[in-house]
C-alpha cells in the first residue's frame, strides 16, 4: 500500500523532472560552448629558447564564437596577452589585443568550412625588470609604452565535426595604421615555420563549438568599428536563417535571449565625431524637458545614419515625388516668414532681447524662467560674447515661432505622406540591399558589397530602373578638400587622431546617384557623398569612408568645403 | 471503501492533470521565449518582438521616425516611447528663422502619428546641439486628427509650449 502510494506520488514528479533534466541538459550544452577559444603562439616563442633566451606568456583574454547559418559561416575572435621575451638585451613586454571577425562558407563535402577574416591587432611594447614582471597584470596600467596598431586579414579554415569545428587562422596581410611597426608583418602574426624560417609561417588554432549564426549572446564589437555595440532597433519581421538542424545548445541559446530580451549587439560602425554629439543630445536633461523614455533610439548612437539613409534609399523613398513636394512646401513656409533686418553691430544681444520679450505672451511654460535669464545677461558687466548673441537669436526665433505658430502654413500631410511611404515600402533584393546590409555591417552582406576594392563607374553594377539616370560625364573631378592650401583631413580613430592628405581627387556618380570619390592617394580611404535628400534643411555633407567598407564613415564634413 | 476508493481516484486525476498543467506551462514558457529570442519561426509570429535584428525587415516606429526624420535633412534625432507617451527630440541643422521652429514641431508630430498610430500623447523637443530650445507636446488623438487634416492651426490649439533650459540653470 505504501509503496503503491509512493509510485503514484513519484508520476507526477516524473514529468517535472522529466522536463528539468531536459532544459538543465541543454543548459549544460550551453554552458559547454562557451569553453573554446584561440590560441596565439608568438614567433618569439617558437624562436628564442634555450641559448638564444626565454620567453613567458600570460593570456588575458582569449574568446571565440563561430555561427553557421546554412552554407554560411561568421565568427569573431577576442584576444588578449602578455609577452615576456628576454633575447640577452633585457626583458621585454608586449601586450597584444587582437580582434577578428570571419566570414566564410562551408566547402565541399560538407566537413570543411573556410573562408577569410578581418580585424586590428594593438601592440605595445614596454622594458621591464624581469620576465615575470613583463607579464604581470599591472604592466598595463604602470606604463604607456610604444603602441603599434594594424589592419590584420587572411584566410581561416575549419574541419567540422559534428556542432566542433577545430581550424587555423593563417595572417596574411598587415597594413600599419598606426605607430613604429618595426618587423611588424604578416609572419610576425603567424606561429614559427616547422619548414623553416623563410614564408608566412604556420597558422595558429582554434577549437570551438559551432554556435546558429547570429546567436552570440557576447559577440564582440567589429573590429575596425570601435564601435559601443550598443542595440539596434530592428525590424519586425524574421531574417528566416537557421531553419534546421538546431542544436540544443541553440535553442537554449535563443530561450535565454527571449528571457533577457536583449537584441543582437550589432557595431554600427560610427567613429567618435559622429557618436559623442549623438550621445550629448540624447543624454541632455535640460530644465523642463519630459525625459526621454528608456530605451530610446537615437541617430548615430544606437543606429548609426548612413543606415538609415541606405534603407530610406533601398526602398525608393529618397528621390520620391513626394519629398519634391515637401521641399516645394517648406520653401513656400520660409518665403512667407517677414524678413527682419539685421541689428546694428554692437546691439545684437540687445536687439533679440527685446524680440523675446516681445514675443512672450503667456503662451508656453518657462516664460517666467526666460525672462529672469535675459534680466541677469541685461545686467553682466561684460558685452556678450558671439555665442551668447547667437543663443539669443535662437531663443529669439523660437519664442516668435511659438507666438506665431500655425501662420505660415504647413508641412504636416506631405510629411506624414512620406513617413507612411517608409513605413510601407519593402526593400527588395539587389545592390541596394546589399547597401543596406553592408551599411548595417550585417554578415548577410556579400563581401563585395563590404569591401570595395576598386571605385570606378561600372554601367553593369548600376541599380536599374527607379529614378537611375546614366552620368553624363564618367568622372568629375575636384581639385581640393576643404580649402586651397593643404587640404588635410583629420578625424579622431580608435588609435587617436587619423590623418589623410587627398590630392587631386577624381569621382562618379552611380546611376542611383550615390556619388563616389577615388581613394585618396593614401591607400583605404575614400570620400563619398553623404547628401541626405533633405526637404526641410539643406545638410549636404561629404563622408570620408574606409574603402573596404562601404558605410563605415571615418569623418564626416559640411559639402561647402568641397570646389 | 467505495468512498475511499473513489477519493483517491479523485486525488489521482487531480495530480495528473495537474502535472500535465505545470509541464504544459513550462514548454509553453520555453516555447515563447525561444520565439522572442528570435529562433526561426514564422514571420507571422512577430508580435512576440524577437531580439533578432534584420536590416532589411520592415521598420518598427522608432525606425519609421528617423528614417522620415532623416528624409527631411536632420541629422541627430532620437526617439522613444513609454507609457503611451512617444517622444522625439530633434536637433535643428540651422534656425535661421522662426519658421524654421515651426517646421521642426510640424515634421515631428506627422513622423511620430504615423510612427506610433496608437500613443496617447506626443512630445516634440527641438534642441540646438545638445541645448534644449523649445518642447511641444499634444495629445495623441487630437495631434493624429491636425496631422491628418493638415491643419497647423489645430495642432496649435491641441499643443502645449515649454521652453527649456540648461540643467544647471543658465
Amino acid at each position: 500500500m505504501r509503496g503503491a502510494l509512493q509510485n503514484r506520488l513519484s508520476r507526477p514528479l516524473c514529468g517535472v523532472l522529466t522536463t528539468a533534466v531536459v532544459l538543465l541538459s541543454l543548459a549544460v550544452g550551453a554552458w559547454a560552448a562557451g569553453e573554446d577559444g584561440y590560441s596565439h603562439v608568438w614567433q618569439a616563442q617558437g624562436a628564442i629558447t634555450g641559448d638564444r633566451g626565454s620567453t613567458v606568456q600570460s593570456v588575458l583574454q582569449s574568446e571565440m564564437t563561430l555561427g553557421r547559418d546554412g552554407e554560411s559561416f561568421t565568427g569573431a575572435v577576442t584576444y588578449r596577452d602578455l609577452l615576456g621575451v628576454d633575447s640577452g638585451s633585457g626583458p621585454r613586454s608586449q601586450e597584444a589585443m587582437i580582434e577578428l571577425v570571419l566570414s566564410g562558407a562551408l566547402l565541399e563535402g560538407g566537413t570543411r568550412a573556410g573562408g577569410t577574416f578581418d580585424g586590428v591587432a594593438v601592440l605595445t611594447d614596454r622594458s621591464a625588470d624581469s620576465l615575470e614582471a613583463a607579464v604581470a597584470d599591472t604592466v598595463p596600467a604602470l606604463s604607456s609604452g610604444v603602441q603599434t596598431r594594424v589592419r590584420v586579414r587572411g584566410h581561416w579554415g575549419a574541419n567540422l565535426s559534428g556542432d566542433r569545428a577545430t581550424g587555423e587562422i593563417l595572417y596574411e596581410s598587415v597594413v600599419l595604421e598606426q605607430g613604429p611597426g618595426t618587423g611588424v608583418d604578416a609572419q610576425f602574426f603567424n606561429r614559427v615555420s616547422e619548414s623553416g624560417p623563410s614564408g608566412p609561417g604556420d597558422p595558429q588554432t582554434f577549437e570551438v563549438v559551432l554556435a546558429a549564426s547570429g546567436t552570440t549572446p557576447d559577440e564582440p564589437d567589429s573590429p575596425v568599428a570601435g564601435g559601443s555595440g550598443e542595440p539596434a532597433e530592428g525590424g519586425d519581421a524574421r531574417s528566416g536563417n537557421a531553419s534546421s538542424g538546431l542544436t540544443p545548445g541553440q535553442i537554449w541559446n535563443y530561450i535565454l535571449r527571449g528571457l533577457t530580451g536583449s537584441r543582437d549587439r550589432r557595431p554600427i560602425g560610427m567613429p567618435p565625431v559622429l557618436t559623442d554629439p549623438a550621445r550629448s543630445l540624447a543624454q541632455a536633461t535640460p530644465a523642463g524637458a519630459r525625459e526621454l523614455p528608456a530605451g530610446s533610439i537615437a541617430i548615430d548612437r544606437d543606429v548609426s545614419g548612413a543606415y538609415l539613409d541606405e534603407k530610406n534609399r533601398a526602398a525608393g523613398v529618397l528621390d520620391e515625388v513626394g519629398a519634391q513636394q515637401a521641399a516645394g512646401d517648406v520653401e513656400a513656409m520660409r518665403s512667407l516668414a517677414p524678413g527682419i533686418p539685421a541689428p546694428p553691430p554692437g546691439e545684437a544681444a540687445q536687439s533679440y532681447a527685446d524680440r523675446i520679450l516681445a514675443a512672450l505672451d503667456g503662451l508656453a511654460d518657462g516664460e517666467t524662467e526666460l525672462r529672469e535669464e535675459l534680466r541677469i545677461l541685461a545686467e553682466a558687466p561684460l558685452p556678450p560674447d558671439p555665442t551668447q548673441v547667437l543663443e539669443l537669436r535662437t531663443l529669439a526665433f523660437a519664442a516668435e515661432a511659438v507666438r506665431d505658430a500655425g501662420a505660415y502654413g504647413s508641412v504636416l500631410g506631405v510629411t506624414a505622406e512620406q513617413a507612411q511611404r517608409v513605413a510601407d515600402k519593402r526593400i527588395e533584393p539587389g545592390p541596394a540591399a546589399d547597401a543596406v546590409l553592408a551599411s548595417a555591417l550585417d554578415p548577410m552582406a556579400p563581401r563585395d558589397a563590404r569591401e570595395v576594392a576598386q571605385f570606378e563607374w561600372s554601367a553593369a553594377d548600376d541599380i536599374e530602373g527607379g529614378l537611375a539616370k546614366r552620368p553624363s560625364q564618367a568622372a568629375e573631378t575636384v581639385s581640393g578638400l576643404l580649402g586651397d592650401s593643404g587640404p588635410v583631413v583629420s578625424w579622431e580613430g580608435d588609435g587617436g587622431e587619423m590623418l589623410t592628405a587627398p590630392g587631386d581627387l577624381s569621382a562618379y556618380r552611380r546611376a542611383e546617384g550615390t556619388l563616389f570619390w577615388t581613394a585618396a592617394p593614401i591607400e583605404g580611404f575614400a570620400l563619398r557623398d553623404a547628401t541626405l535628400g533633405g526637404w526641410a534643411f539643406s545638410t549636404a555633407r561629404v563622408a570620408v569612408v574606409e574603402a573596404a567598407h562601404v558605410g563605415r564613415w571615418v569623418a564626416v564634413f559640411p559639402a561647402s568645403g568641397v570646389r | 471503501m467505495v468512498d475511499t476508493q473513489s477519493a483517491t481516484t479523485g486525488v489521482r486525476g487531480r495530480r495528473i492533470w495537474l502535472t500535465l498543467a505545470i509541464v504544459a506551462v513550462l514548454l509553453g514558457g520555453a516555447l515563447w521565449l525561444y520565439g522572442r529570442g528570435g529562433g526561426p519561426l514564422p514571420a507571422s509570429w512577430s508580435f512576440l518582438s524577437p531580439a533578432e535584428f534584420d536590416a532589411l525587415a520592415p521598420s518598427g516606429p522608432a525606425e519609421t521616425v528617423l528614417r522620415t526624420v532623416r528624409l527631411a535633412g536632420f541629422e541627430r534625432a532620437a526617439v522613444g516611447e513609454a507609457g503611451g507617451v512617444a517622444v522625439l527630440r530633434l536637433e535643428m541643422p540651422g534656425v535661421s528663422s522662426a519658421v524654421d521652429a515651426e517646421i521642426g514641431w510640424q515634421i515631428g508630430f506627422a513622423a511620430l502619428s504615423v510612427g506610433y498610430a496608437d500613443a496617447s500623447e506626443y512630445v516634440v523637443q527641438l534642441f540646438e546641439g545638445d541645448r534644449g530650445l523649445l518642447e511641444v507636446s499634444a495629445d495623441g488623438a487630437a495631434a493624429r486628427e491636425a496631422v491628418e487634416a493638415d491643419d497647423p492651426a489645430a495642432l496649435r490649439e491641441a499643443s502645449r509650449f515649454t521652453y527649456l533650459r540648461e540643467a544647471d540653470g543658465r
